[in-house]
């Protein structure tokens, strides 16, 4: 229900209506426990921003100063945690050293940040990616809430993680895990995160307040890093592991092209297991990457399709589709409208290549969903439709368009 | 003041034998299935309705309320009420009934009523000396109690029940309801050739209606996730004759009883909906009515004889309606078992029962075989329990639509003695 909405995030006390923080609420509750929030202002997704950064440094000198018995650290956006640094402040870098001197900026505030001397917890929901899980990493524990998820999108902009994240992601992380995140820049969801050690707990929103206080007073089962993490964080194993991750990344991305899976792996192979070195390389490589064509290039895909998304978002929302053909084209477009949430009826004359499409949309969703309830649901809106009936009450129709040698 | 209640819409799936092991459609499954292409043919979106009313009988552990996952299933809404009846083979006409006083009383406006069943779903059951072994193992603590737990397992434990059997099985006499069909034929003295005429004709029918496409409309295709399709009534045998069917051997009573396989309804996966609608639904959404709903009546009797249920029920209804047995058009009598309908028709014939059970003057008379279950029926389609009576409504409007036809009823027997009668006029 709406109504409720606005309860469904557990962000501890009520902050004061005279915050004196543009993009943050800090509040302190009745354990002593201080609820830092991400709010960045005027917009509904909190990305990291220099101006964001040097706000949250006053916090942390505010936190030294007073020190709470604990600090969580969550974002007050429905949208999720943080989706990643301000690509904005990316565009049109051509000066390395200039890069470097601003990340090196934002190092400082993320190492005071995980300096802080009080237990520190990071509560996540939602997206939690790139510049936002290395916020996260820089607390000491983390508690994910199952919608979360998690990932470092980086190489996709031609970069790699830039705010300490290749090195305190390779040491909590089995590094192999780490690394081959980093590479593909996939996410994962809350589950998988836990199981990899990333998140020491997995829970509901129902149950943050009592999951902070038992991490704040040290209650809470940490998620230890495995055993084998230092054995492949040491060199010779690193040396032989590289050249398997390089010879794998030939196949997708030539380095001639792609220069930054490459320079992460040069990364971690010559700084893996020293803290201050690698953190200073990462610096360093990053400013190279991000004045590379390659990076200049994809960041400007990037804010192409990022329009591209608002002017889709804009119009009218489609609830029901009705798709005519229920051929390969007709029925996967179907299927994909039914993964949108949207309901599908799917027309055909035939029975026959209804239902193939029927299990192709099975296997798909058998593939990209985890949950059995969701794989159902997704059917459940894909409704073969023998007799056209679905036109009636369709706000989109989309009917394939035949090839035609005539 | 009782308000009209229309049958506006309908539809089914087609009901799918129970080979081996469980079928492709969960109960809920078979109701999202051929509720789907109904609620898209509508002008109304699928929150119009005011409730959701389901009869199943076998819910399956994973679908508690299958009413309620069916609505919220088929997209009706978080707002949707829906619940789940059950009188055993009566409980997709009792949906219908239920839908019929509200409307009729002014509560409701629009409801969704069904039936859904899947028989090959029908669980096996582990003994309860079983059961409480396991229990008994599962508690105990210390690896010396759950080895002395242990070793009292007896391999009787673990020989399975077959739920369905249980289910077909009258508690309170301890008779199968084909036994309870063996003992009607012999009140009436139907004899087997009978039976095995009637049950012949069954499937003949249903086969000409599939061919002439008179089920078009009322039977949705299914379709399941493993890219099969399901598109009308299987276990229909058009090459039966009376002669075929002589050489099955009973299966209920043997070596002498007349209840065959081939006689008997089958077990079937099914589901049906019908949409009733007052006239305040009809006129806010434009909506054509096909029938109009006049009465209802159940009634009860020795569970040992249920078969004869829809004498009782479907005569005190046209006696509250000024009606003789002949002046309805069109009958669904619900095909139990063959020998259970010849009985009811000879029940019906017989002067002193219709005294003395019915309080008639006399025999109410011969119902012509012409108007009774013209396409066929449980026989040939399929006896999904929860479902059936939810389909014969359906399909006799369907029916009298077709046939032009004006007044009729619907009528099954109902396990454990009862029995449901439903009149309908077409409009």
């Amino acid at each position: 229900m709406d109504l409720l909405a606005d309860r469904v995030l557990e962000l501890g006390p009520k902050p004061a209506a005279d915050s004196s923080y543009r993009n943050f609420k800090l509040t302190r509750d009745e354990d002593g426990i201080a609820w830092l929030l991400f709010d960045r202002a005027g917009v509904s997704a909190n990305t990291l921003s220099a101006d964001l950064l040097e706000e949250l440094d006053a916090i942390v000198t505010a936190l030294e100063s007073e020190r709470p018995t604990g600090l969580v650290v969550r974002s007050a956006k429905k949208s999720g945690f943080i989706a990643g640094a301000d690509v904005n402040e990316f565009r049109g870098a051509s000066e390395p050293g200039a890069v470097e001197t601003a990340i090196g900026r934002a190092h400082a505030v993320i190492d005071r940040l995980e300096a802080l001397r009080v237990p520190s917890v990071a509560v996540i929901h939602g997206f939690c990616l790139g510049g936002g899980l290395e916020v996260a990493l820089a607390c000491q524990m983390r508690i994910a809430i199952d919608d979360a998820r998690f990932g470092f999108p980086e190489v996709m902009l031609g970069l790699h993680p830039g705010l300490g994240g290749t090195v305190r992601f390779t040491e909590l992380v089995n590094p192999m895990q780490a690394m081959t995140l980093m590479l593909t820049g996939k996410t994962i969801d809350a589950r998988r995160a836990k199981s990899l050690g990333l998140v020491d707990a997995v829970t509901q929103e129902r149950h943050v307040r009592n999951a902070v206080r038992d991490a704040v007073f040290g209650r809470l089962k940490r998620a230890k890093p495995g055993a084998l993490n230092s054995l492949l964080n040491l060199g010779p194993v690193r040396g032989f592991l590289a050249s398997r991750m390089r010879s794998e990344a030939e196949k997708a991305a030539p380095r001639k092209h792609y220069p930054a899976p490459y320079a992460l792996i040069d990364l971690w192979e010559k700084h893996a297991g020293n803290r201050s070195a690698m953190l200073n390389a990462e610096k360093a490589s990053f400013a190279n990457l991000m004045v590379t064509p390659t990076a200049q290039n994809l960041i400007r895909v990037f804010f192409l399709r990022e329009q591209m998304k608002k002017v889709a978002g804009s119009g009218n929302k489609v609830a029901h589709v009705h798709v005519i053909g229920a051929g390969a084209m007709g029925g996967d477009i179907a299927a994909w409208c039914a993964n949108q949430d949207m309901r599908v009826t799917l027309a055909d004359m035939k029975a026959e290549p209804i239902a193939g499409a029927m299990k192709r949309a099975s296997d798909l969703f058998g593939k990209i969903m985890r949950k059995k309830t969701d794989q159902r649901d997704a059917l459940d809106r894909l409704i073969p439709d023998m007799d056209g009936d679905g036109v009636r009450n369709a706000d989109l129709i989309i009917e394939r368009c035949r090839k035609s040698s005539s | 003041m009782a308000r009209p209640v229309f049958i506006v819409d309908g539809s089914r799936t087609p009901f799918l034998k129970a080979r081996s092991g469980p079928g492709p459609f969960t109960p809920v499954d078979l109701a999202v299935q051929c509720g789907r292409p109904l609620l898209a043919r509508q002008p109304f979106a699928p929150d119009a309705f005011d409730q959701v009313i389901l009869g199943c009988v076998n819910v399956i552990a994973d679908e508690m309320n299958p009413a309620r996952v069916a609505a919220l299933r088929l997209g009706m809404g978080e707002q949707m009420v829906a619940f789940t009846v059950q009188i055993n083979c009566g409980s997709g006409m009792q949906s219908i009934d239920t839908g019929y006083r509200y409307i009729r009383e002014g509560i409701s406006d629009l409801i969704l009523a069904g039936g859904a069943e899947a028989l090959s779903h029908a669980p096996l059951v582990w003994p309860n000396s079983g059961v409480r072994w396991f229990a008994g193992f599962a508690g105990a603590k210390g690896l010396g109690a759950k080895i002395a737990a242990a070793l009292k397992v007896k391999p009787s434990y673990f020989k399975p029940i077959i739920g369905l059997e249980r289910g077909l099985t009258d508690p309170i006499t301890e008779l199968n309801m084909g036994q309870t069909a063996e003992k009607v034929g012999h009140l009436f003295g139907i004899t087997r050739a009978q039976s095995d005429a009637y049950a012949a004709e069954s499937h003949q029918r249903l086969a000409k209606a599939q061919k002439e496409g008179f089920l078009k409309g009322e039977v949705e295709t299914a379709f399941s996730r493993d890219g099969k399709f399901y598109d009308h009534d299987d276990g229909v045998r058009p090459d039966s004759t009376a002669e075929t069917l002589a050489k099955l051997r009973p299966v209920f009573e043997r070596p002498w009883g007349q209840v065959t396989a081939g006689n008997s309804s089958q077990i079937t996966d099914g589901a049906s909906w019908v949409i009733l609608a007052s006239e305040t639904a009809v006129a806010k959404h434009g909506l054509t009515p096909k029938a109009v709903i006049l009465d209802s009546q159940w009634s009860a009797l020795d569970p040992s004889i249920m078969g004869l249920g829809p004498v009782l029920s479907a005569s005190a209804l046209l006696k509250r309606n000024g009606l003789t047995l002949q002046e309805v058009e069109t009958w669904e009598l619900n095909e139990a078992f063959a020998t259970q309908v010849l009985g009811c028709l000879a029940a019906w014939n017989d002067d002193k029962f219709c005294r003395e059970i019915l309080g008639l003057d006399g025999a109410a008379g011969e119902i012509d075989r012409a108007k009774l279950n013209v396409d066929g029926g449980a026989i040939s389609l399929g006896h999904p329990v929860g479902t059936s009576g939810n389909r014969i409504v359906l399909h006799l409007v369907n029916a009298m639509k077709r046939l032009g036809t004006r007044r009729g009823v619907a009528t099954e027997c109902i396990g454990g003695g009862q029995g449901g009668a439903m009149l309908i006029e077409t409009v």
